[in-house]
């Protein structure tokens, strides 16, 4: 139902695999599943930007059923993502659609927001212990923010704990090298399998 | 003449937005002082909204706010300007302001000053909301108040600088009034989609129609198709909810000799044929920061040269943070290789925001200034 983007009916789906006793560990592996294949789907240019959000809002619905029915053990801090928009950028697009990503995928993740100050990603760093800030940047007149955010975390000798990520309109791996970050997602997709490889590595 | 693929005496030069208060300084012309001061005192008043649409609506205020930033263009020798016959405010909010079209607009100021216009999202969250919303008609004084005001103007300064009215498209006034999330829903239900679509397409026809109709020689039409990785929908939603208005504007537009520029970013090669086919005029700008190569504005000038002009394309992170000299070696190489025989406009990929430093700004004028004059000899 994911891939089919079935938002109208999804959530009293998954409602009903609960009533009929499913884990819910199972359905979250159908859900995720259905999420990676529409990203296959997304890259292979047979779903576009408007189909992928409806896919993650499609999710959204079925969290919105199935999160209580899930293990609430403590995230993983392995496993926790900061996301947020640079500071002075209103876009969130390509945020969201990462965070639904990373979310169907078993991540845990810190959503900052847009026009997110370089202090606040460094206070949920320190508070979180999170080893990954994923960051999104759409205006060229805001892809400083990306050195800036580098600079705040080596002042508070966090640097070297978390690794920073970007992604965006402007942005390329070179230039993203060159404004301090670690690594640099082409897409959502592209972001969610270096992210898993940063954790990993 | 550069849009009817006949040369004139030097290749135009053209951006879609100049919003940069060290560059302008460096013109000698003082910031839009009255345009930062009018917003901050306006927002305050209660009757704000009134007084703003009244603003709107008034062709003399209007002209008055044009003045300086043609002065600029024209002090930069760049030669069209815009006015902004949609996407005018509505309503006042926190922080800005809801447009015409339901987008939520963000106003804020860069590090220089420079007033910065940036959408923050939508007002609408469900279709039953789109519909109970006044929609902009064509037919408002605002909108022949806006266009008369840019013509005045450019009469004021002996043409130096023609104006050219700007208007909403379909794709992006269509889904920003919403957000992509909720559109995204709207989207996947066809009547609800088909309505607003209709909505938009029907606005844009009509208001070509009327500025044809009152001497536009071209129209500019903002309408994002796409983002750095691609199209925002599908090519089959493309063909059947917005491009079949595309080619109904530009029939009418030429209808009453007038031309169509479009503006769109993104990734458009798989419906960059179908956009051709459609009967625009020019585009811009064949974003040069997408992550497909092959969407390359001299390959793309190559097969449509002849069927269109090209408007672009120096990338805005190379203007910002670039080397000098590959400024100056990619400047000319827009000129030497889509320049000759018209059909070209210099431009930026996309505008001059903030970010643009001084030095990169005076190196693409120095190679437009030294190689843009027809004939054009631009040596490799």
């Amino acid at each position: 139902m994911t891939i089919e983007l079935d938002i109208d009916n999804i959530a009293a789906a998954v409602s009903s695999q609960i009533e009929r006793g499913a884990d819910a560990q199972d359905i979250l592996k159908a859900l995720t599943d259905g999420m990676n294949e529409v990203g296959r789907l997304y890259e292979a240019h047979e779903y576009f930007l408007a189909e992928l959000v409806l896919a993650g809002e499609t999710m959204k619905e079925a969290f919105e059923v199935l999160k209580p029915h899930l293990s609430s053990a403590e995230a993983s801090q392995k496993n926790q993502v900061i996301a947020a928009t640079v500071r002075g950028d209103n876009h969130d697009i390509g945020k969201n659609i990462l965070i639904t990503m990373l979310i169907s995928g078993g991540f845990d993740v810190i959503d900052l927001g847009m026009d997110c100050p370089k202090e606040k990603i460094v206070e949920t760093v320190k508070e979180s212990g999170a080893k990954v800030v994923a960051l999104s940047c759409l205006l060229t007149m805001t892809i400083n923010e990306i050195s800036e955010v580098d600079r705040a975390l080596r002042e508070a000798s966090l640097r070297d704990e978390v690794k920073l990520i970007v992604g965006g309109a402007p942005l390329s791996m070179d230039l993203a090298k060159k404004l301090g970050a670690d690594d640099f997602g082409a897409d959502a997709i592209d972001g969610v399998r270096r992210i898993r490889a940063l954790l990993e590595g | 003449m550069a849009l009817n693929h006949e040369e004139p005496d030097r290749v135009p030069a053209f951006e879609s937005a100049f919003t940069n208060n060290t560059i302008m300084k460096s013109y000698g012309i003082e910031p839009g002082a009255g345009i930062k001061d009018g917003y901050e005192s306006i927002k305050r008043l209660p009757g704000k909204d009134r007084l703003a649409n009244m603003a709107f609506s008034n062709q003399k205020w209007l002209a008055k706010g044009l003045v300086d930033g043609y002065e600029l263009l024209r002090r930069a020798k760049i030669d069209i300007g815009l006015s902004y016959v949609t996407h005018t405010y509505r309503k006042g909010i926190e922080g800005g302001y809801i447009d015409e079209f339901g987008r939520i607009m963000n106003v804020d100021y860069y590090e220089d000053g420079t007033l910065i216009l940036g959408y923050r999202g939508g007002y609408f969250k469900s279709f039953e909301d789109y519909e109970k919303w006044k929609q902009p008609s064509p037919h408002e004084k605002r909108r022949l108040a806006a266009f008369l005001a840019g013509k005045q103007v450019q009469e004021q300064m002996n043409n130096e600088i023609l104006s050219v009215p700007a208007i909403g498209g379909m794709m992006e006034p269509a889904w920003e009034p919403f957000g992509i999330e909720i559109f995204s829903r709207i989207l996947a239900k066809p009547k609800q989609a088909k309505k607003i679509f209709d909505d938009r397409g029907n606005l844009a026809l009509e208001l070509v129609k009327i500025l044809g109709e009152n001497g536009a020689e071209l129209v500019l039409i903002w309408d994002d198709y796409g983002f750095k990785n691609g199209l925002f929908m599908s090519p089959r939603n493309f063909k059947t909810y917005v491009l079949p208005w595309l080619k109904r504007i530009c029939d009418a537009a030429h209808k009453r000799n007038c031309k169509i520029l479009l503006h769109s970013d993104g990734d458009l090669t798989m419906i960059f044929d179908d956009i051709v086919n459609c009967g625009i005029d020019a585009i811009h700008p064949i974003e040069p920061t997408t992550a497909n190569p092959d969407y390359d504005i001299f390959s793309l000038a190559e097969k449509y040269g002849d069927r269109l002009t090209f408007v672009g394309n120096i990338s805005p992170v190379l203007l910002a943070t670039g080397e000098i000299s590959e400024i100056r070696e990619y400047s000319k190489k827009l000129i030497r290789e889509i320049a000759p025989g018209g059909g070209y406009f210099f431009s930026s990929g996309h505008s001059i925001v903030p970010s643009v430093t001084l030095d990169r700004w005076e190196a693409v004028m120095d190679v437009r200034e030294k190689y843009g004059s027809y004939p054009i000899n631009v040596p490799s």
